[in-house]
């Protein structure tokens, strides 16, 4: 819940608990009246006192009056009623002498009937004969019966100015009621309204207490980062169990249908419902993007029990995006009142989050997924000390990420121009038979002269189809240099989606590790060397954002060099929604995971996933360090840890808010030279459980500018094993820093590369500089 | 990177030298575990001859640190150099670990 959502209930709260004092001093202040009027209406002594101490709750005090009123008169047909809105809703109905069940009635300007008279005028109206009056009387009954009363009183029931409700009482006899008896009743009705009045408030403000620990329950539970699935079935049983109310269901938004997700209805559970934007209630309120309420059930529910019941449907909405529709079904139409349904907007609004948090989560994973499981074949293809052992790796590495079960690799044969089986994995004992018979590359679908990019499907030819158990295949042409090296064959498997492009990685490191082949033999083997870790390097720059962002009076840019292995230096920036005045603002990120190799990458991958998934829907950079460090904490399968600087730029204001996980301080140096660093503002995240991250802000003047980097920067050592060291960094940085950034950057760059000289560098390097030009 | 081993009744003290970077840290790490598979739960890290620690090298620390005291055991820093200190101090994770100015402390305190 926002901060300023919890603040407007607040002060309802405190608005309605003032209101219900006030009222108490009211009770306190008519009670001494009435001790005062008591002295001369000793029969009534303890009539008010018996109201003002019945129970809080409506019903029973509706009773409670209508007891006290029968004391005073014949009270065999007796109504007691409040006003909400524009309806009257009844809390006693007796008909000679007979509970009736409770009904409400809208009050339309057209025919407010005589109670609607009675809330304008705030009067009282005695009538002693409906026959005779009937043309005088200020207001007609609403009412036609071939047996109409013919003798009433209506009192009603004021706090201050206000009318709150009526209580009629009628007789089938004229002149039941004299002018006496509407005075004793008009006493009765001040203290009932004066109860009534205590009686809704705290019904309200208990109603709504509860609702708000609900609120912020069931947004706490649902803020949780998981599947949608999980998400969704998560969501309809909170609601019902926390709200109390019949049934819940959730819609999802699907190519323009709304698909039944979850539901807690028992008829419901496990069908498929689809319905049409527009259609039915749930449909209406995608359509519509509003709220809509509906003293029924949905059509497509059983037409015996829908119009005992109610139902509200709530659009999820994000930018004015509907994901998916909230519908709750209840068996008390009044359920959803005013408050209810500002509760749930709000709820829907936590959800909306939850939802598009869930779905960036779950896209990102997938990236992720599909960029270390390239990463691991690459690392597979480096480490293999000959082709025929990567092959091998790749074909059985294949299966495993893939999830397909057959695999062949065709290489092709120099000398007779032919494909050969060389490594399979799933084909059991057909091999023998399939090594033995070279096929031409067409027999494959194979273009021997025109490089295909992606894969082709093909039918199999006869051996290998019944080896694979299926007719189709898809097949990939290996080229390197212009050059026809092989094929890879995997079964046809329908659905195989974002999968596809591993098989698109995989088959291009083929062709590499072939190519490599050949270098090797001849080439020295060094060259290989390089080649391979290019591959990683790919790989992992992968992971690194395309561009800079341009904008207008900023320069932006950014460098990295990998050292040997592969490493975990990140950086990123992530395009946030704009602030509340429509500035664009940037997400920038330095990462730096500890260790070296596989297990880094793939945590650095990790990381950035999760960067990117919760900074998206946050502002705070402390809050969204916080969350990641939850989350990496909660993923972990290993010790390893990162350190992030994180900071949330809005360029028109040159606003910079940052929290710093334990990252080597960024160097600020403002136009007129003087230096800081952003130091630290909480530890590397991965090895807290309860990590508290705090914010700080600088403001960009003209000429300001900020370096981010990472350790291999100032660690980079030379021959003497002497750092390249912070010092030069900020002497250079000083000296250079009325220049634009790239060319900060290349006196960086070019600094460290002298001190270096000729030593190999042991880590990565990464920086990035910020500045404002104007 | 040099380390060399001191056991006492109850404690042993490693004493490290040089540089712990990705290249040195799987020996570093490999020897920690030596100590711990030999059933070694309480261990002091001589570390005023460390110029150098790495993030891999503070990876390693971070690890015995939690399998120690998973065992009921703990790893303390001794002697630390202004290096071993900086890195801790700039990532934050100083409250990690027990860190003495003087050996005799730590092994005291064992």
């Amino acid at each position: 819940m926002t901060p300023s959502l919890v603040w407007i209930y607040l002060i309802i709260l405190v608005v309605a608990l003032s209101g219900a004092g006030f009222i108490l001093y009211r009770r306190w202040g008519s009670r001494r009246a009435l001790v005062a009027r008591l002295d001369e209406l000793s029969k009534f002594a303890d009539a008010g006192q018996r109201i003002l101490n019945a129970p809080f709750d409506l019903h029973q005090l509706a009773q409670r009056i209508y007891i006290e009123a029968g004391k005073i008169v014949d009270v065999s047909i007796f109504q007691l009623g409040l006003f909400d809105g524009d309806r009257y809703r009844l809390l006693i109905w007796i008909m000679d002498g007979e509970a009736r069940p409770l009904r409400e009635f809208s009050l339309t300007p057209n025919s407010l009937g005589i109670v609607g008279w009675m809330r304008e005028s705030r009067r009282s109206l005695l009538v002693r004969d409906f026959e005779k009056e009937i043309d005088a009387l200020p207001a007609k009954p609403r009412y036609i019966s071939d047996d109409p009363p013919r003798s009433a009183a209506f009192v009603p029931l004021m706090v201050g100015d206000a009318v709150l409700g009526v209580m009629a009482i009628q007789n089938r006899q004229p002149d039941a009621f004299s002018e006496e008896d509407l005075r004793l009743l008009s006493i009765i009705a001040n203290h009932a309204a004066a109860a009534l009045q205590n009686a809704r408030l705290l019904d309200q403000a208990q109603r709504r207490a509860t609702q708000l620990e609900l609120l912020s329950e069931v947004a706490q539970r649902i803020n949780a980062l998981q599947s949608l699935p999980a998400l969704y079935s998560q969501i309809v049983n909170l609601i019902a169990e926390k709200f109390s109310e019949y049934h819940v269901s959730f819609f999802e938004i699907e190519n323009e249908h709304l698909n039944l997700r979850a539901t807690t209805h028992p008829d419901r559970l496990g069908k498929t419902i689809i319905l049409n934007i527009g259609e039915d209630v749930a449909g209406k309120a995608a359509s519509s993007g509003k709220l809509v309420l509906k003293q029924e059930l949905p059509e497509y529910m059983n037409p015996d029990v829908r119009q005992t019941h109610s139902t509200v449907a709530i659009p999820v909405t994000i930018d004015e995006r509907v994901l998916g529709v909230i519908e709750i079904n209840s068996d008390d139409g009044s359920s959803f009142d005013e408050n209810t349904v500002a509760v749930y907007n709000s709820l829907a609004a936590q959800i909306a989050i939850a939802i598009l948090e869930s779905q960036n989560y779950a896209s990102q994973q997938e990236e992720a997924w599909i960029n270390a499981a390239l990463l691991q074949v690459a690392e597979a293809v480096a480490a293999s000390p000959s082709l025929d052992v990567s092959l091998q790796t790749v074909s059985r590495l294949t299966t495993l990420l893939v999830g397909v079960d057959r695999v062949a690799i065709y290489q092709r044969n120099d000398a007779d121009s032919k494909f050969h089986l060389t490594h399979h994995e799933g084909l059991g004992d057909a091999v023998s038979a399939l090594q033995r018979s070279p096929v031409s590359p067409s027999e494959l679908g194979v273009n021997e002269t025109h490089v295909a990019a992606a894969a082709l499907h093909t039918t199999l030819p006869p051996d290998l189809a019944s080896a694979f158990e299926c007719d189709q295949g898809m097949v990939w042409s290996l080229w390197a240099r212009g050059e026809l090296l092989g094929a890879l064959v995997v079964e046809q498997r329908d659905a195989l989606g974002k999968r596809l492009q591993i098989l698109d990685g995989i088959a291009h490191q083929l062709s590499m590790a072939m190519e490599n082949a050949r270098l090797a033999r001849e080439v020295a083997v060094q060259q290989r060397m390089e080649r391979e870790m290019e591959v990683g390097r790919d790989i992992q720059a992968s992971f690194l954002p395309d561009a800079c962002p341009l904008i207008e009076g900023w320069s932006v840019c950014s460098y990295w060099q990998v050292a040997r292995q592969v490493g975990g230096d990140f950086y990123d920036f992530i395009q946030l929604r704009p602030d509340e005045d429509g500035n664009e603002r940037w997400g920038i990120v330095i990462a730096d995971v500890a260790d070296k190799g596989v297990p880094a990458a793939l945590f650095m991958a990790l990381s950035r996933t999760l960067l990117r998934s919760v900074a998206i829907n946050r502002v705070s950079p402390a809050d969204t360090l916080e969350r990641v460090n939850q989350f990496i904490l909660n993923d972990a399968r290993s010790n390893l840890f990162v350190t992030v600087f994180y900071a949330v730029w809005t360029p028109r204001t040159g606003h910079f808010v940052y929290a710093n996980g334990g990252h080597n301080p960024p160097l600020l140096i403002r136009a007129h030279g003087d230096s800081s660093s952003l130091t630290r503002t909480g530890a590397a995240l991965g090895v807290f459980e309860e990590a508290q991250y705090q914010e700080q802000e600088i403001v960009f003047a003209k000429g300001d500018m900020v370096l981010l980097y990472t350790d291999g920067l100032t660690d980079a050592i030379n021959a003497q094993s002497e750092d390249f060291g912070l010092q030069r960094v900020t002497n250079i940085a000083a000296k250079v820093h009325t220049q634009s950034a790239a060319n900060i950057q290349s006196a960086i760059v070019a600094a460290v590369a002298a001190h270096v000289g000729g030593t190999e560098a042991f880590d990565d390097i990464t920086m990035v500089v910020v500045k404002r030009d104007a | 990177m040099e380390i060399t081993t001191r056991d006492y009744k109850r404690v042993s003290v490693v004493r490290v030298t040089g540089r712990i970077d990705s290249s040195t840290a799987p020996q570093f790490e490999e020897k920690l575990n030596d100590h711990i598979k030999n059933g070694h739960t309480h261990l002091v890290l001589e570390m005023d001859g460390a110029d150098y620690l790495s993030s891999a090298g503070v990876r390693i620390l971070i690890s015995t640190q939690k399998t120690l005291k998973g065992k009921g055991g703990e790893v303390a820093l001794a002697q630390p150099s202004p290096r071993v200190k900086e890195v801790l101090e700039l990532a934050g994770l100083g409250p990690l670990f027990h860190i003495y100015d003087k050996t005799e402390a730590a092994v005291g305190e064992a």
